[in-house]
């Protein structure tokens, strides 16, 4: 590398020599040159880089107001106008990890500066900043401090030439959570039938598509007097109302929408359909109450077997949605209606 | 099941005075082709263009893509139930224009196309540039179709002749090549079930299972798919292996999803199964089957499919595949749990459905029993096509995105060819 590159290293309370707990609150403040670990990140960077500044930030005093500090360390960093924000490493600690990722995230986003830092996979800080931020694998103590350096300047270098990074465990680094394509040696078709006959063999294999684990979601406590309560319907089989006024999206929808059913019985065909692209929606598009059980529910209603329907439908396409938006429509809905005092939901889906 | 594939490689396409294979070339009569696809009277005229690899150039509003095939023994059994009367396929002899490809454009602006496209809807297959290295049909010499609808045709009716003139069109081209030697002949010869392992007794048994169509978009009265028909209300069925290449099987729609006609006459995972019948696999057979819209059909087909595997077919192992979007995962989850039931192992191709890249979404179902599964990659990344000199198929106006021969970022599932869920290519999806 012709140029050296200018790297802004920040370290904590601990690691920036200001103290132990007493000084866990003091505010960001910047130093020329190394400190502490930064002389060992220098040593990792044999002379193709040198470390110009230091920010140190007491952990308490920066974790708990993540965003408001890491702008004032941007701040702080700018003048430097680094190649590379180096953060950590972390290790398990807890407080550190979410500052370490917090100032990766921002020097990439807002100062468009590659940034990279270690920490331990159990660390929230990497759960939190992972996606966004490029973190090397680490133990959980600073033992191996020179090594991890030395593992985290490899990376940040091919990261400052822009090469691509290899496959997370290859390299060291903490998947992002994310997918890319990649052109395999062989066809996908030959691929299976080479990974078929190892799992017939008993030969060790491995999945190319991990499955999913997902959370489990507690049951709530039962309603306990169904003929008091107010129900909502609620459904992610992309009913609209005819003709589709709020463009709905038929697939990866990226919103919901509510409609009210103030003085209906039921839904008509001249009325509502499904714009939905992930089932064959003749039958739904012949009755709609066959997606959202208005007729039914108003029955119900009327015998006093549920208490009181409420008046709008919660209507989304749950087709090629991506998981992000699916939790947010969830979260949006549920408080909703929990201002709303609907105590329970008839959720349909296709 | 003896098939014998009498293959001519063809290195070139150009126009000629007479339809024939000389040399390597292809050279097309585009008059007479034209003449042989408007028998069809749903059509008003077609547009015949060549297009070869490296060319400038970009197809755009694809539809299909065939391989130039005729049936030599029985002769004119060329896609039965569809361009011919019902007879066996998948024995005799077959001729192939291996290299080159008939590529059919839609010239009709489509009501129903459910995922608005740049480019005018539909896909798009560059024949030079960063799109072209995705796919195996920017490698073929290419003659291309726009079939322009007779006036008052409805749409169902021209999705219709648009299938049968790609068939019609690759079944004329290859039966005008004869009169030269083949380059290469194949032979895939698989006794009846009974002796299949005979000589072969300690190789892992492999059966393939199929699902060729989804009906989360319900196929029609007249769509093609397993000699002619519709698979509306098909139950698994088992059939030999040649019968899916040699033209029993086909795909009864253009949707996006459903991949094109060359990649089921040259299947990848039948293929793969034939040519290692023998060397480390013994291959007892495929069992065809289709992703229903109801639970108790979904039940129904994964437990009659995985049994006829394990107990008709006798099988150690199976693939399995899938077509459409989402739902069919599940037809595939609840397949592989059958199959381990059964105590025959499965491994599944699915291509990844993650619209943001993120790896929890990849791919919608969580079943232990589907714990060998290969990725197809996504089609949810984009490509960016450069601007090219020459465009086929631009016709008719294109509703999204600029003009058709211009930059063009695009998902690469527009790319026809780039994506295939019955493992055609190289594409994977890695976490990164």
């Amino acid at each position: 590398m012709a140029k050296a590159l200018r790297v802004v290293h920040y370290v904590n309370h601990f690691f920036g020599q200001k103290g132990g707990e007493a000084a866990a609150g003091l505010p960001p403040e910047v130093r020329e040159g190394p400190v502490g670990p930064g002389l060992a990140l220098e040593k990792a960077l044999e002379g193709r880089g040198r470390v110009v500044a230091t920010v140190v930030c007491g952990d308490d005093h920066f974790s708990e107001n993540l965003d408001q500090v890491g702008q004032q360390i941007m701040a702080l960093i700018k003048p430097y106008a680094p190649d590379l924000v180096v953060a950590g490493p972390a290790y398990g600690s807890g407080r550190y990890g979410m500052a370490c990722g917090k100032v990766c995230e921002l020097a990439q986003r807002e100062l468009r500066v590659p940034a990279i830092t270690g920490m331990n996979e159990e660390n929230p800080g990497a759960d939190l900043f992972r996606r966004e931020a490029l973190i090397v694998s680490t133990g959980e103590t600073a033992r191996t401090m020179a090594q991890d350096l030395g593992r985290m300047v490899r990376l940040a270098e091919k990261l400052v030439e822009g090469q691509e990074l290899g496959e997370p465990a290859q390299e060291g680094y903490i998947p992002h959570g994310l997918r890319k394509n990649r052109l395999a040696e062989w066809s996908a078709s030959r691929r299976a039938v080479d990974m078929l006959l190892a799992k017939i063999g008993g030969r060790s294999f491995q999945t190319e598509l991990p499955l999913p684990k997902f959370e489990p979601v507690a049951a709530p406590a039962a309603i306990g007097d169904v003929s008091r309560a107010r129900i909502a319907l609620i459904t992610d089989g992309g009913l609209v109302p005819k003709g589709n006024p709020d463009r709905l999206e038929s697939r990866g929808a990226t919103k919901w929408l509510g409609y009210s059913i103030s003085g209906r019985d039921r839904l008509t065909p001249q009325e509502y359909e499904s714009v939905h692209t992930g089932f064959d929606t003749t039958l739904v598009n012949q009755d709609p109450n066959r997606l959202v059980p208005l007729d039914a529910a108003r029955e119900l209603e009327q015998e006093g077997e549920i208490g009181k329907l409420h008046e709008e439908i919660l209507t989304t396409t749950g087709v090629w949605t991506s998981l992000a938006n699916a939790r947010k429509f969830g979260r949006e809905m549920a408080e909703k209606l929990k201002l709303e005092h609907i105590e329970g939901v008839i959720l349909t889906s296709t | 099941m003896r098939l014998e594939l009498q293959v001519h490689h063809i290195r070139g396409v150009a126009f000629g005075r007479r339809t024939e294979a000389r040399d390597g070339t292809l050279y097309v009569n585009a008059q007479e082709l034209e003449q042989a696809l408007l028998e069809d009277q749903r059509l008003a005229r077609v547009g015949v263009e060549l297009a070869s690899p490296g060319d400038d150039c970009r197809i755009v509003k694809v539809a299909d893509v065939v391989e130039p095939r005729c049936k030599l023994d029985p002769p004119g059994a060329d896609f039965p139930g569809a361009l011919s009367p019902i007879a066996a396929v998948g024995h005799g002899i077959t001729r192939v224009l291996r290299g080159a490809a008939v590529v059919t454009t839609t010239q009709m602006p489509s009501s129903r196309e459910n995922f608005p496209l740049p480019l005018g809807g539909v896909r798009v297959l560059d024949m030079t540039g960063a799109a072209s290295q995705l796919t195996d049909y920017a490698n073929t010499f290419n003659v291309v179709l726009s079939p322009v609808p007779a006036s008052g045709v409805s749409l169902a009716e021209y999705e219709m002749a648009l299938k049968y003139a790609g068939w019609r069109a690759s079944v004329y081209l290859a039966q005008r090549c004869g009169g030269v030697a083949p380059d290469q002949v194949e032979v895939f010869d698989l006794p009846p079930l009974p002796d299949i392992h005979k000589g072969m007794e300690g190789l892992p048994r492999i059966a393939y299972i199929y699902q060729i169509w989804s009906h989360q978009s319900p196929s029609k009265p007249g769509d093609a798919i397993l000699y002619g028909d519709n698979v509306r209300w098909l139950l698994p069925t088992v059939v030999h292996p040649n019968e899916v290449i040699d033209g029993a099987v086909l795909n009864g729609s253009h949707a996006r999803m459903a991949g094109e006609t060359y990649s089921i006459q040259n299947h990848p995972v039948v293929f793969d199964l034939l040519r290692r019948h023998g060397v480390d696999v013994c291959f007892v057979g495929v069992v065809l089957t289709v992703s229903p819209d109801g639970p108790v059909e979904r039940a129904r087909n994964a437990t009659m499919a995985a049994t006829m595997a394990r107990w008709v077919l006798g099988a150690d192992g199976a693939v399995l595949t899938k077509l459409g979007g989402g739902a069919p995962q599940a037809d595939l989850a609840l397949l592989a749990e059958k199959c381990e039931q059964l105590g025959m192992k499965s491994v599944l191709i699915i291509s990844e459905t993650s619209v943001d890249g993120s790896a929890d979404a990849a791919i919608t179902i969580a079943t232990p029993a589907a714990d060998a599964i290969v990725s197809a990659g996504s089609g949810d990344e984009y490509v960016l096509l450069p601007r090219v000199a020459r465009v086929i198929g631009g016709q008719v106006p294109t509703p999204v995105g600029g003009p058709p021969g211009g930059e063009n970022r695009v998902k690469i599932n527009t790319i026809v060819g780039a994506t295939s869920q019955i493992g055609a290519n190289r594409l994977v999806g890695v976490e990164y």
